[in-house]
């Protein structure tokens, strides 16, 4: 095996970004940005959805979609980006700046295997040979930390698990060893742990390479895992940057305090107590003149000066502490008893037992492919189990659909898309009416009103389309949907992960206070272990399939039994740079296979 | 994989087992006298009397299937009493010239289509022209089509021989024929699939790379533009052997649709029904074949090995 | 129509020339030409036109009617009702439509009733396949699991909540069927499987006239533009749907 000298590192210079504009015909998504990022450090950019985030990235990297126009400049060393066109521009391109991706397996080529698409950077740059390239590809997995490279290279992308392909992105992102790396959203569709690894293996690669790095990302968290310096984005515009310390410990900016000091607010919370919200969403056509958060701010007028920069988060609306209502007791109303579910060849359970009694929320938290989902769909009686029992209030679930009716009118659902999940041809008052319809109870137009009302949607006209909503309202809809019934348990599958942070406080608000009114029963699914301990009053902890830990909310978080549990506990990521797992070498990544 | 074919050949053998069962109702079944159906309608008593033997019209339904099937399995596809041969060498005889013809037509149409697709896709804006032509061609019936073409190159321009029978270049009008009555589905699939990749995410990459225009089209864009046609000529085979029908009927090529029409005008319905049923295997079989092929170039089609 | 083109069987003491042939197109009096036997063109595309519109329309309804409840029923139910349908609309798809359609034929019997038949059977399974594709992805989709999570019942859910879905899709296979229609109807009544004379339609004509060919090529090309109007027509309507449905990116990463 030959061994294949990548290109030389050529000397670091940075980027520097000034004036920035991005316009997509009439729509100016990036109002003037400025920014700057040093050899071997990381600038995380965040922002909720719209804030123009990722089209500064994509602006950067010129991988704007055609159509759009680029005002300002973009300069590493004396090459700007900005301007660069033709042979310039393609020579620019993964030599100078690179770009990874969001959705790794839309970004890759589905019928060439890893090795052949890595290989082709290679073999471009460098004039390598077939042979060279082939094991230069090998080398580049390995170094992403991918176990047995040899094999994995022959794989096709459809054949690789989310963080793998993430890797092979990165291996071709690295292969022509960039000075800039912008990484957009790569880690968004992943596990916690499995981001946890990326995570570590950029920073390392980034610094030890001199690599200026570019982190978009809506979670708060991860910047504060990885970046050396912050840039808070709202409306198209930068509303407030600096070192990652100061960020984080004297925020100014009403909203860059809102989303920095709601984690920690968080983990003090006990267990059912409301969030802290920040009430409206964020805009997406039009942005506002002047400070672009001045619609949601509870401050009328933006101080620049950091005048007030002790006092609390000025920009929340908080809501007392409400007390916590004590548990139900009585005998349980679902109960899954050794639960097993196999679909061909896949074991989805493996005898899976829970409980959840009248009033009570089971927050059930794994990875992807765990078998949460598929615990909730068979609660719903979408899917059969292969084996074992399900009772609910007593009685066994019935064998056929038409007798399964009796008890789909006591369980509830809300979804985790709020845009799939409602029939874009329906009006809101044929969505709600529908169960209504279906077990014969009243549908009149009271009825309607009064549930639109209960979550907060009193102004909605019920014979207007979901299309017209925002992903915060249709979800709102989509409960209103689930409580017409009066069921007794509501089945949350990831209700708030499609959705904006600073909406997903509101929607969990409303799904506590709606709990308290009705004494609804919640199984919450979530693979998000902060939102499941908010929400939960007992916790199951669900692994391929199995259950491997149950308890109260509280004890399963802070005194965990069992070591995934304590693991996922340690890939959730920081409130505050100083508590970062990731240090600024990279810890030691453990090589993954997946 | 053997066992993907197998379970293939299955449901083929079933499929083809459904048609055989359909001919069987339609000449046995729903006419009023199954003998005077088989025999023609120009049989005398005796041939009349002949047939109900051979074919034991006397009796139960169940088991005049069973003598049907049995004969089928064992290649026998009973006698054209209008000819005066056993069917299945009638067919035999001319099949070759049909499945030459099918595959030149099918050449012709993937490459025709396929690079008009791609000229048509990359363009930014619709071509009017592109447009009308491909229009145009869509609607003009098989048939029709191959009167233009007989009319202008075989009998103004006399450019190719349209004597009837194969050989040397005879075969040129009816394949352009079908390649051209073809060409338009294609180039619209094409089309549709060279603009989906090209704004595909994985082209963007391609880009990304520094990669010149060439190598990105050549490498990452045609082959994934081209298996959505493949698919699609996989399920329609059986339209192009229609196309053939008429193609062969029009320039006098002997091949088994010629058999088809010739049988219909002299109500001939045992070639009829043989012929459907020759027909259907050669669909299954083709559509396996395209269907490999497909597996063979894109390899999200491929079974799962693990 | 007879007021307004004349009767199509009536033949015409002056449609014949003194050298016993037709007259060509734009004579005195037979504005389109007459045929061999002395009948005007221009009635007999006419009524030509009728009859193709009556079996056109009737074989369309038939035909997509009956796809779309095998395909809606054996996509959302599927199962059993999957496996059988299925096969059945396979069996239907893999003979050759003129070859499976002459055998037809020959056991239906002609004229228009026969074509309608013959045509229906031909094509429902591709409309049927069509249909069943589209169903299966639009089951998976959030609000179909809603309604079903919910308790209504599969025939509720197919109604109301897959069909409206379907409309455009239907209304684009329904003049692309159209179109195909047309042209098999000719087609078979050129190959003499479907409307049987005196009745006059286009692909017939076109089979009387071939053997003038040589000399009075009218008599193939008139009819022949008709078929080919006709089905172009269709053609643009669905094409126009389709289009208007889908929005055109034409967006390419190779412009950037």
């Amino acid at each position: 095996m030959s061994t294949v000298s990548l290109p030389e590192a050529p000397t670091a210079s940075g980027l520097r970004v000034q004036d920035l504009h991005v316009r997509y015909g009439e729509r100016h998504a990036v109002q003037g940005v400025s920014f700057s990022v040093a050899p071997g450090q990381t600038l995380a950019i965040v922002g909720e959805s719209g804030c123009g985030k990722s089209s500064t990235a994509l602006a950067v990297a010129r991988l704007l979609p055609p159509g759009a126009s680029i005002e300002g400049r973009a300069l590493v060393g004396d090459l700007d980006l900005v301007d660069a066109r033709g042979r310039t521009l393609r020579e620019a391109r993964g030599r100078v700046v690179a770009y990874m991706p969001q959705d790794a397996m839309a970004a890759l080529n589905p019928v060439q295997s890893a090795r052949r698409q890595i290989a082709e950077v290679l073999s471009f740059r460098q004039g390598a040979s077939r042979s060279e390239a082939a094991a230069g590809a090998v080398a580049l997995l390995a170094e992403v930390g991918i176990n047995e490279p040899e094999s994995v290279a022959r794989r096709y992308p459809h054949e690789l698990s989310g963080g793998m392909r993430q890797r092979v992105m990165l291996a071709i992102a690295l292969a022509a060893r960039p000075r800039v790396l912008i990484a957009d959203e790569p880690t968004t569709a992943l596990d916690v742990t499995v981001q946890a690894g990326i995570l570590s293996l950029v920073r390392r690669l980034t610094r030890a390479d001199a690599m200026a790095l570019v982190w978009i990302t809506h979670d708060i968290g991860v910047v504060a895992e990885i970046a050396d310096a912050v840039a808070v984005m709202y409306g198209g515009r930068i509303v407030e940057q600096g070192p990652v310390e100061t960020i984080f410990e004297h925020p100014e900016h009403p909203y860059t305090r809102a989303l920095v000091h709601a984690p920690r607010q968080s983990r003090d919370a006990l267990p059912k107590a409301p969030f802290q919200a920040i009430p409206g969403s964020p805009p997406l056509g039009e942005f506002p003149v002047g400070c672009p958060f001045h619609p949601r701010c509870a401050r009328a007028v933006c101080a620049d000066d950091a005048a007030d920069a002790g006092a609390g988060p000025g920009a929340l609306r908080g809501l007392p502490p409400a007390e916590r209502t004590p548990m139900t007791t009585g005998d349980p109303l679902l109960q899954l008893t050794d639960v097993h579910k196999q679909y061909r060849s896949v074991r989805a359970l493996r005898g899976v037992s829970v409980e959840i009694r009248p009033g009570e929320t089971l927050g059930m938290v794994g990875e992807s492919g765990s078998g949460k989902s598929t615990v909730g769909r068979i609660v719903l009686g979408l899917e059969r189990p292969t084996s074992g029992s399900l009772r609910f209030d007593g009685r066994p679930y019935p064998r056929t659909a038409r007798s399964l009716r009796a008890i789909r009118r006591r369980i509830g659902i809300v979804f985790q898309d709020p845009y799939d999940s409602l029939d874009p041809r329906f009006t809101l008052r044929r969505i709600i009416d529908e169960p209504l319809r279906t077990h014969g109870l009243p549908s009149g137009r009271d009825r309607i009103a009064e549930l639109l009302t209960s979550v907060g949607m009193e102004n909605a006209d019920p014979d207007s389309y979901p299309t017209t909503y925002s992903g915060g309202q249709r979800q709102r809809i989509g409960i209103a949907r689930a409580l017409a019934l009066e069921p007794d348990l509501i089945v949350c599958d990831e209700p708030t992960s499609a959705l904006d942070v600073s909406v997903q406080a509101q929607i969990l608000n409303l799904l506590l206070a709606l709990q308290r009114e009705r004494n609804l029963a919640y199984l919450f699914i979530s693979h998000d272990l902060e939102v499941v301990r908010r929400m939960s009053d007992r916790i199951a902890v669900i692994r391929e399939g199995e259950v491997v830990e149950t308890g109260p909310a509280a004890e399963v978080t802070s005194a965990p039994q069992h070591p995934y549990t304590r693991a996922l506990l340690d890939a959730v990521p920081a409130t505050r740079p100083s508590e970062r797992h990731v240090d600024a070498n990279g810890s030691a990544d453990p090589v993954v296979a997946a | 994989m053997a066992r993907y074919l197998a379970t293939r050949i299955g449901l083929g053998v079933l499929t083809v087992f459904g048609v055989v069962l359909l001919t069987f109702v339609l000449m046995f079944v729903v006419p009023g006298d199954p003998a005077r159906t088989i025999a023609g309608p120009r049989a005398t008593p005796q041939i009349l009397a002949l047939v109900r033997a051979n074919l034991h019209l006397n009796q139960s339904v169940l088991a005049q299937l069973g003598h049907y099937l049995a004969g089928i399995v064992h290649g026998d596809l009973g006698v054209s009493y209008v000819q005066d041969q056993p069917v299945a060498q009638l067919i035999i005889d001319r099949l070759p010239a049909t499945i030459e013809l099918g595959l030149a037509g099918l050449a012709l149409e993937l490459i025709l289509g396929g690079a008009f697709g791609v000229w048509d896709g990359m363009r930014p804006r619709r071509s009017r022209i592109l447009a009308v032509v491909n229009v145009g061609l869509l609607s003009v019936p098989a048939f029709s089509l191959a009167f233009v073409l007989l009319l202008l190159f075989g009998y103004k321009l006399s450019l190719f021989p349209i004597d009837g029978g194969t050989g040397g270049t005879r075969i040129v009008l009816p394949a352009l024929t079908l390649g051209l009555f073809g060409m338009p589905y294609y180039a619209n699939v094409v089309r549709d699939a060279m603009q989906e990749t090209l704004a595909a995410p994985y082209t963007r990459t391609a880009v990304a790379k520094g990669l010149p225009r060439r190598a990105v089209l050549r490498r990452h864009v045609l082959r994934n533009a081209f298996s959505p046609a493949l698919t699609m000529a996989g399920l329609d085979f059986a339209i192009l052997l229609s196309g053939v029908v008429f193609v062969e009927t029009v320039f006098g090529w002997p091949g088994i649709g010629q058999l088809q029409t010739q049988a219909f005008y002299n109500v001939d319905r045992p070639v009829l029904m043989g012929t459907v049923v020759v027909a259907a295997v050669l669909v299954v079989v083709a559509t396996l074949a395209i269907d490999l092929i497909r597996m063979a170039i894109d390899p999200r089609t491929r079974l799962e090995t693990r | 129509m007879a007021p307004v083109f004349g009767a199509p069987d009536k033949i015409y003491a002056d449609g014949i020339s003194p050298h016993g042939l037709p007259l060509p197109f734009g004579s005195a009096g037979h504005l389109f030409g007459t045929d061999s036997i002395g009948r005007d063109m221009l009635a007999r595309l006419a009524y030509g036109g009728r009859t193709t519109l009556e079996f056109t329309f009737i074989s369309n309804v038939t035909s997509i009617g009956l796809g779309a409840v095998v395909g809606v029923t054996a996509g959302f139910l599927r199962g059993w009702t999957e496996m059988v349908l299925m096969r059945i609309t396979e069996i239907f798809l893999s003979v050759p439509t003129v070859i499976s359609g002459l055998a037809l034929a020959s056991v239906v019997g002609e004229g228009v009733f026969g074509v309608i038949v013959v045509v229906t059977a031909l094509y429902w399974a591709w409309t049927a396949r069509v249909v069943f594709g589209e169903t299966l992805a639009l089951r998976r989709r959030t609000f179909v699991e809603a309604a079903v999570a919910q308790g209504v019942p599969s025939t509720t859910i197919m109604r109301r909540h897959i069909v409206p879905h379907l409309s455009s899709l239907l209304l684009v296979i329904a003049a692309l069927n159209g179109a195909a229609v047309v042209a098999i109807g000719a087609g078979l009544s050129y190959l003499g499987a479907g409307v049987q004379p005196p009745t006059p339609e286009w692909g017939a004509m076109i089979n009387d006239g071939q053997n003038a060919l040589q000399y009075a090529p009218h008599e193939v090309v008139e009819p022949l533009i008709c078929i080919v109007l006709t089905v172009l027509a269709f053609v643009l309507i669905g094409d126009g749907i389709a289009r208007r449905g889908s929005v055109s990116l034409r967006r390419s990463w190779l412009d950037i």
